[in-house]
């Protein structure tokens, strides 16, 4: 297969921190991967994309430590709402909620929980994960830490390391 | 169904729902220097409108759609894919 620069590619198998996702903090382990020959570039060979979605959209919600803003906004489009809608069950204008995801607003800890819980409740998806959340609610820790959030799409497993 | 040229919405959708799909590899960086996400990508698909009128790559020999829509952020998108019958699966890329 060719790279987008025209150049043919090699395949390998590899970790990918998965950016395209809208995270900065999301790494795919063992993934196959096309490296272009000239460019060098990695591109992933991504297979069953919404299982994925939903992994990372089910790590963000039980992730031990406050919700960055990307991750906000990663749940509001997981969801399908628009900042205005995700705005108006959140108590928020949909400005609060446009600074909020750019990080220009802090992401308040009962609005950060408020979020996940909206989240499992508008997607069919999540909603499996309601009572993992009410049991883990107590040792979310409020602090900003930017956790990686390491995910083995060939088993669906997710771990959480401090970056 | 690559040898059809009218493509089916609802077949689309199930495309979509059955997890029977991917992107040109090209597709991984146009994400990011359009900064569109997965999810934008996805809601396009599933409640924009298609072209009726396909075009016929030659060189892939198949027919090419063309879907129409607002992103979750109500962003004008524009979305080409194909449906490869060997795979099974849709090819999808932005257009630009």
């Amino acid at each position: 297969m060719r790279c987008g620069c025209g150049e043919q590619t090699t395949v390998i198998r590899g970790d990918y921190l998965f950016v395209e996702s809208g995270l900065s903090n999301v790494t795919l382990h063992g993934v196959e991967l096309l490296k272009c020959d000239e460019c060098g570039s990695l591109t992933p060979v991504l297979s069953e994309i919404n299982k994925l979605m939903q992994v990372i959209a089910e790590a963000l919600v039980l992730k031990p430590s406050q919700l960055t803003g990307k991750e906000v906004r990663y749940l509001r489009k997981y969801i399908g709402f628009t900042g205005e809608q995700f705005g108006k069950k959140l108590g928020l204008t949909k400005e609060h909620v446009s600074r909020m995801e750019n990080e220009k607003y802090p992401v308040g800890t009962q609005t950060d929980r408020l979020i996940r819980y909206v989240a499992i409740s508008a997607s069919s998806n999540l909603e499996s994960q309601m009572e993992r959340l009410f049991d883990r609610l107590e040792a979310i820790k409020d602090e900003k830490l930017q956790a990686r959030i390491e995910i083995n799409p060939a088993t669906g497993s997710v771990e959480y390391a401090a970056a | 169904m690559n040898g059809d040229r009218h493509f089916n919405k609802q077949f689309l959708c199930a495309c979509l729902d059955q997890d029977h799909y991917r992107f040109q590899p090209s597709t991984w960086k146009q994400l990011l220097e359009l900064q569109i996400s997965l999810n934008d990508t996805l809601h396009v698909l599933r409640h924009g409108s298609i072209d009726e009128e396909p075009e016929f790559d030659a060189t892939l020999g198949h027919w090419r759609f063309t879907a129409h829509g607002k992103s979750v952020d109500e962003k004008e998108l524009t979305i080409t894919f194909a449906f490869v019958e060997t795979e099974g699966v849709l090819i999808l890329t932005i257009a630009e």
